[in-house]
């Protein structure tokens, strides 16, 4: 055991002198998780003015007035009233979403549910940001639910343009007889309906407490309300705090694999150096000489995920589950003390070792999760990350951060990541004990 | 009885390695190697590269294992084991050492490797930065030091833990005339102390100045063993008298003339000198050019150390 530790204690000091190796350790993720952290601040809460959009009302009627209204009441959208040219101009740029431009005439037909031919709102979209101008298309369709709405609480609007529509079915020869006989019995009904509200209205007039029953009782075409779908039933508060939360985990990941390269390319350059020889020809065992390397990597990664994790709660991140976090912590260490070994067999150089590594590494942060998060992965990339360790240390510390799993729950990804971690040790092992031969 | 058993274990060799055979593939590395070392006596290995000298080092020290033959150190076969490996130190051709630390540092870590703990440690660490004349350098960085200290340091690494056998592999190569000779000066301690010392090299003076016996080995196999001036006398050659002189010499003088240079090639020069009265005044130069080492490794192997 002396000498285990002796080896392991003499690599954490080399890793100590060794600021790039430190840089990518501890500096690396540091900014990482700040960054992305920042980035998802507005993960847990709304977001007010995330997405900015033009609007160009060529309409100026009431109805485009009271859109635009929905739209700057919505606090996901920042809306700047511009020109058709200014618009064009700030989406080429790349400083706004895209634009809505509500046409001429637009008013007339907006919200009225049996108009079969409506004036239809144009959205001009930066091509490049089709995920975002998406949202926008959600925006206005909820702008415009409000809109159909504004019209069913205005009797007197709607029942004019009803007056106007029942003329214009007696005039149309075109339709079929029994078609405009279903659709006059609606408009009709629709007629009966307003007069039995200008019936309640005045009732209520009289009595001191009159109104519009559809808006007093805040009728609404469809009510969505928002909850924290991680959130149990027999929990108390958020359970994502804050965007810390989401980008430590990814970050932490970065300094782990950064332990695993530096340590697979310091078992290499012990053989490039000399130094192995000596180690060879000294009273300490091979697999003394593996397993202090192993521990040196092991205690590395742990201060990595000892000092992120420090300092995600210096900044507000707060773990669900501190036991399951060090159990994670104490997973992903092994795991990547394996594909230490592993990453140090892929050459015989510092060179080849150092590049390899890292090149395996980029694949891994890629399809694990560590340079994009899994959610924004395309479908391909997802099933494709079930084989990215990565994925699963950042599952596991996720786990224990925010996911709120139970310990017969994270048992699945430790059990993945230890296999892994095994798997490499004994390849890395085995190319070892084949290069001293 | 006690005595019987010392001096037993006195005439035992330090090393022993017999008909050892190593083979990679179809190239044979060393090829039915025969010898012994006493111990307290240097042993010079010579041959030029790829002759067979680096892996008979790695399988006396039990980094290779040989196909056929065996290895003995200080009486046993076991030669990787822990006590065997604790009676051997090495300082490899590679400066094994570790830049990012400092020398003490260094040695530290080697020391705790032999089990060197606590006060030990520390008296040991002192005497190999005295022996390698590196106090006052003791807390700087290895990054820093010259070629010849590093290689200086590099020596003292493999004597941290007394051992009883040393294997210096090209101690001196690429390094200065002072730390060279600070090198020949620790050899010597080594050699008084009674310490076996093998050593490889590519300086011929080096092995003459040094060794008590020299082994010269090429394409896997011993060709000679022996003390140098025994191996000079048995296949050393002649010496060469060389006199350069204006008028012919006496017909008396052995030797040929060619109108400007005379030459003559006698086992025995000042013996030739005194029976043939051959004045020295006579000519204006005369030199005598007896065999040395390089004549022996070139008439055993047909090249020179350094092809």
């Amino acid at each position: 055991m002396g000498n285990i530790i002796t080896i392991a204690w003499k690599d954490l000091i080399l890793l100590s002198r060794d600021r790039m190796a430190m840089f990518f350790l501890l500096a690396f993720p540091v900014l990482m998780g700040v960054l992305f952290g920042l980035m998802y601040q507005g993960t847990s809460q709304p977001k007010p003015g995330g997405l900015v959009v033009a609007v160009i009302d060529e309409d100026q009627s009431k109805m485009s007035e009271a859109l635009i209204n929905h739209l700057v009441a919505n606090e996901s959208l920042k809306v700047e009233r511009l020109g058709m040219e200014a618009a064009q101009e700030r989406i080429r740029k790349g400083q706004i979403v895209g634009m809505v431009v509500i046409p001429a005439g637009y008013g007339a037909t907006a919200g009225v549910f049996w108009e079969n031919d409506p004036v239809p709102l144009k959205v001009g979209r930066d091509p490049s940001r089709s995920a975002e101008a998406a949202m926008l298309d959600g925006f206005l369709m909820e702008a415009s639910g409000k809109l159909m709405a504004d019209r069913f609480q205005d009797t007197d609007q709607i029942r004019s343009l009803l007056d106007k529509q029942k003329i214009a079915l007696q005039q149309d020869e075109s339709m079929n007889p029994l078609n405009k006989m279903v659709v006059g019995q609606l408009f009709s009904s629709l007629d009966g309906l307003f007069n039995d509200l200008d019936e309640v209205s005045k009732l209520e007039d009289k009595e001191g407490a009159g109104g519009n029953p559809l808006r007093d009782n805040g009728f609404q075409f469809a009510k969505i309300e928002s909850f924290d779908a991680f959130q149990k039933p027999t929990n108390k508060g958020p359970t994502i705090r804050s965007g810390w939360d989401i980008s430590f985990p990814q970050s932490i990941l970065w300094g782990v694999m950064g332990s695993a390269a530096g340590f697979a390319i310091s078992l290499v350059r012990e053989r490039s150096r000399g130094t192995l020889l000596r180690l060879q020809t000294s009273p300490a065992r091979p697999w003394q000489v593996i397993l202090g390397k192993g521990l040196g990597c092991f205690l590395a990664t742990m201060l990595v995920l000892v000092v992120m994790v420090a300092l995600g709660l210096a900044l507000g991140m707060r773990p669900q589950s501190p036991v399951l976090l060090a159990g994670s912590a104490v997973v992903v260490a092994l795991c990547f003390v394996g594909i230490m070994m592993a990453m140090s067999s892929l050459g015989t150089t510092e060179e080849g070792v150092g590049g390899a590594g890292w090149a395996i590494n980029m694949v891994m942060a890629m399809f694990g999760g560590a340079m994009m998060p899994l959610a924004f992965m395309p479908s391909f990339m997802k099933t494709a990350s079930d084989f990215s360790p990565v994925k699963w240390a950042i599952v596991s510390l996720e786990a224990a951060i925010w996911r709120n799993y139970t310990l017969g729950e994270i048992l699945g990804p430790w059990a993945i990541l230890l296999a892994i971690g095994a798997t490499g040790f004994a390849v890395g092992l085995y190319f070892f004990q084949r290069n001293l031969r | 009885m006690a005595d019987s058993k010392g001096a037993s274990m006195n005439k035992q060799p330090m090393v022993r390695a017999s008909d050892v055979r190593k083979s990679y593939g179809d190239h044979v590395a060393v090829d039915g190697l025969s010898l012994d070392v006493p111990q307290g006596k240097t042993l010079g290995l010579l041959g030029p590269n790829g002759a067979g000298k680096t892996t008979t080092l790695h399988m006396l020290i039990g980094l290779l294992q040989p196909d056929a033959g065996q290895i003995s150190i200080a009486g046993s076969t076991h030669v990787d084991s822990t006590d065997v490996r604790s009676l051997v130190g090495i300082a490899p051709q590679s400066l094994s050492l570790y830049d990012e630390l400092t020398a003490e540092e260094n040695l530290k870590f080697f020391g705790r490797l032999y089990n060197l703990r606590g006060a030990l440690l520390q008296e040991r660490v002192d005497w190999a930065l005295d022996f390698s004349n590196l106090q006052d350098r003791r807390r700087h960085r290895v990054q820093t030091y010259s070629g010849g200290m590093k290689r200086r340091l590099n020596f003292a690494c493999a004597l941290l833990h007394e051992p009883k056998l040393v294997l210096l592999d090209e101690p001196t190569v690429g390094v200065d005339p002072q730390s060279r000779n600070h090198i020949f000066e620790g050899i010597r301690k080594l050699q008084d102390a009674g310490l076996t010392i093998i050593y490889t090299t590519h300086y011929m003076e080096e092995a003459q100045r040094l060794c008590d016996l020299v082994a010269i080995i090429d394409h896997g196999k011993l060709l000679e063993l022996g003390t140098v001036p025994d191996l000079i006398r048995r296949h050393g050659g002649i010496s060469v008298l060389t006199g350069h002189c204006s008028v012919a010499p006496p017909d008396s003088w052995p030797g040929v003339w060619d109108g400007q240079v005379w030459r003559l090639e006698t086992a025995t020069p000042l013996e030739t000198l005194y029976q043939h009265s051959i004045q020295t005044t006579y000519f204006t130069r005369l030199q005598i050019e007896q065999p040395d080492l390089e004549s022996v490794f070139l008439r055993l192997t047909g090249r020179s150390l350094r092809d």
